[in-house]
């Protein structure tokens, strides 16, 4: 007991101090602000006070500091006086602050462009160090957004940093990119790419737009002076095999760099009305052979389904279009991670196994909303969603209680308590909370669900393989579905009507077309409720998790591993008395 | 360099067992200060050939063993007297594609999210699979990247 008081003292010490640095960063961060805002007004002033008009006493609006701060690259002769004044007067978007942007964003704010936005909704991790040279150690946990604009403002306090601590999507990219002159993007998958390329259309915003992966670099400047936007480039989406991501893939770190320094001096260019942009043209960087290409594309595409003469493209209809959906990729890279907690309030997956295996007295809680528990959940699990946490934990003391008196142990505080969610974010939230609320030895499962699949249960796991292409398919639940029994009282009722139905029939037509000769058909009842015409013959529901698209598999032939999934099916009728695989 | 006879064809010796055919440049355009330049191509044993450097990027390489550059000698279709892009396709699919295919080709072009440059400009702009290739045209494909 008292080396449980000692933790939860110093972990309410270390929350104390936590906070109280998060204050004095603020604190410094206005102090910066202030300083710099009474800088200028004092540096304006003071010529005001020898000459009667300072500002036209030089021809511009530089002031002293100014000219003193930016006076290198005043010197040149092809970017002077004007093209500085041009880059203070402007604007400009960064999205993503990672590999990309990290540089990008420090020579915009560097330069002393007028106003600098960045958008972001990750955080720092200890792994993106190495590409991502705006964020330090300090800030690991922490909002990337919020590390990026630090940096940024003790760099150049004069620029005006605005920070969009969200992912850009279809509701909010309107807004956002319209505050601003011009938009780099510094993003890492192909939804957004196409999601900024026709925002950027309807708004008339060029676009600066750079990627990287492994040793290889492009950049291009979209949307600019006539030239062709990302979809004359690129009407059609790559199958989602070709969208390789740094965190599959690897990056060396400078490689990006590269890109985002060239993406940073091209939006300088465009911002101070200097030199001659890469609009028309692409920039292909390849590290390892240490050689840079430089192409000539294809001008604005009549045909452009964005920019085209015929392009119908409206802002509502932006704010609908399904982006991830198009690309069927996700638009953001890696799922959010937070550390919320001290390592001692955590275990493993494997751990929590063990803790099955040695029948540790325990009651595991499970935060996900009922319907995900419905579908997959852990044996002897309580549910008792996030939400209303708080309002039922007399419920978790009961099933102590009860889990005490059956196991005989001496006192309820013997009988741990683990928390488990889909990814492990809401579970350490469900900690924090109980541990306020004084059960404080909860901990909770690193990873929740998805960590406990991939790392103990490997019994709802198949590999189907096709050449040389390896899917994973993690089978979380399977049921079969006699035809005469109803599904409106089933969880699988939710699971129907939470997709559109075009969109359930295009997934099948386009991403299950292997598939579809064996699986029964999508039809509509008279009631109007999507039924699966399987011939009187029964469904079998399974419910997966895949680790690539099924679009990818190409001439695919089911395996024998297959037939694991249907093992009480009898599939010795016609074709259509196999079951309907559906995948998601 | 040879003597130049306008209206005639010579045959330049390249190495020991190849002869190779130059049409001069004097018939296919007024002489430059470039000087002289091979374009066309060359025969050898009543088949033409055309010597090409292929580069894949932006993945595509893995698809060929992992080598970026091939030069490569390309024999023009049988009763063809220009290679076009769409002979070079299929001549790359099954000649130098080593495995997944369909990562480098949809129908009979390249699947989407590939550029294609012939001699640096998009080939869109020189009439995709119909753009004629000529003898040393260096030709691109690469992948387009998403990463950051
Ligand atoms: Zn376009």
């Amino acid at each position: 007991m008292e080396s449980n008081g000692g933790v939860d003292e110093s972990s309410l010490l270390l929350r104390e101090l936590q906070s109280l640095k998060t204050s004095k960063r603020d604190i410094e961060a206005r102090i910066s602000v202030i300083e710099a805002q009474l800088q200028q007004i004092q540096s304006n002033q003071k010529p005001s006070s020898d000459c009667s008009n300072g500002s036209s006493d030089f021809g511009h609006e530089l002031t002293p500091d100014m000219i003193y701060r930016y006076s290198r690259q005043l010197l040149l002769p092809s970017f002077g006086v004007q093209g500085q004044s041009n880059l203070l007067k402007s604007s400009i978007l960064v999205i993503g602050a990672g590999g990309l942007g990290s540089p990008a964003l420090l020579y915009l704010a560097a330069c002393g462009v007028g106003r600098l936005g960045m958008v972001d909704h990750d955080v720092v991790e200890l792994n993106n160090l190495h590409r991502q040279i705006i964020h330090g150690e300090a800030y690991i946990g922490r909002s990337k957004v919020e590390s990026a604009a630090a940096a940024c403002r003790s760099i150049n306090s004069t620029v005006e940093v605005v920070e969009h601590r969200e992912a850009l999507r279809t509701s909010n990219a309107l807004e956002i990119v319209s505050k601003y002159d011009i938009v780099v993007d510094a993003t890492d998958n192909a939804p957004s790419r196409y999601l900024i390329n026709d925002c950027c259309v309807l708004l008339g915003k060029p676009l600066v737009s750079g990627a990287a992966l492994g040793l290889e670099g492009q950049l291009a400047v979209y949307n600019y002076n006539g030239g062709p936007c990302y979809r004359c480039l690129f009407p059609t989406p790559p199958p989602t095999s070709a969208c390789q991501r740094c965190s599959d893939s690897g990056v060396l770190g400078v490689v990006p760099g590269v890109i985002g320094c060239l993406q940073a001096l091209e939006a300088i260019k465009l911002a101070s009305l200097v030199g001659e942009s890469l609009s028309g043209r692409m920039l292909l960087f390849d590290a390892l052979s240490a050689r840079i290409r430089i192409v000539k594309i294809r001008g604005r595409s009549s045909q452009c389904e964005a920019c085209g003469e015929n392009a119908t493209l409206t802002r509502q209809q932006f704010q609908q279009f399904d982006y991830e959906n198009f690309t069927h990729s996700p638009l953001s890279a890696a799922p959010l991670m937070l550390k919320l907690l001290t390592p001692d309030s955590r275990i493993s997956s494997k751990e929590y196994n063990n803790v099955i295996k040695n029948g540790s007295p325990h009651v595991l809680v499970d935060v996900r909303p009922s319907h995900h528990y419905k579908i997959v959940s852990l044996p002897k699990s309580l549910n008792i969603p996030l939400a209303s946490l708080e309002s039922r934990l007399p419920e978790l003391s009961s099933e102590l209680k009860s889990v005490q008196e059956s196991n005989e142990t001496p006192n309820d505080s013997d009988v741990g308590i683990y928390v488990v969610c889909r990814r492990g974010n809401d579970s350490q939230r469900a900690v924090q909370l109980l541990h306020r609320m004084g059960f404080t030895s909860a901990k909770d499962i690193v990873g929740g669900l998805e960590s406990w699949a991939h790392d103990v249960d490997h019994r709802t796991c198949i590999i189907i393989t096709n050449q040389k292409m390896k899917m994973n398919i993690g089978i979380t639940k399977s049921s079969i579905i006699p035809p005469s029994e109803t599904i409106a009282d089933s969880h699988l009722t939710d699971l129907l009507i939470s997709f559109d139905p075009n969109v359930m029939k295009k997934a099948l037509a386009d991403l299950l077309v292997s598939f579809y000769l064996m699986a029964g058909r999508l039809d509509r009842a008279e009631s109007g409720r999507i039924v699966i015409n399987c011939n009187g013959e029964g469904v079998l529901f399974v419910e997966a998790e895949l680790d690539s698209s099924l679009d990818d598999l190409g001439e695919f032939t089911p395996s024998p591993k297959l037939h694991r999934l249907t093992p009480t099916v009898d599939c010795s009728g016609n074709i259509s008395s196999y079951p309907l695989c559906f995948a998601r | 360099m040879p003597k130049t006879n306008p209206g005639q064809n010579i045959f330049i010796p390249r190495n020991q067992t190849q002869l190779h055919f130059y049409a001069l440049p004097s018939l296919i355009q007024p002489l430059t200060n470039t000087g002289f330049q091979s374009r066309g191509g060359f025969s050898f044993a009543g088949q033409s050939m055309m010597q090409l450097t292929l580069e894949f990027g932006g993945g595509l390489e893995l698809l060929c063993d992992s080598v970026k550059i091939h030069k490569v000698d390309v024999e023009l279709p049988v009763d063809e007297k220009k290679l076009t892009m769409k002979h070079l396709l299929a001549w790359v699919r099954s000649n130098l594609i080593k495995e997944r295919p369909e990562m480098f080709m949809k129908g009979d072009t390249v699947r989407p999210g590939v550029l294609v440059l012939v001699n640096d400009c998009d080939w869109e702009l020189s009439g995709q699979l119909d753009t004629t290739l000529e003898n040393k045209d260096v030709v691109v494909f690469i992948s387009t990247l998403h990463g950051g």
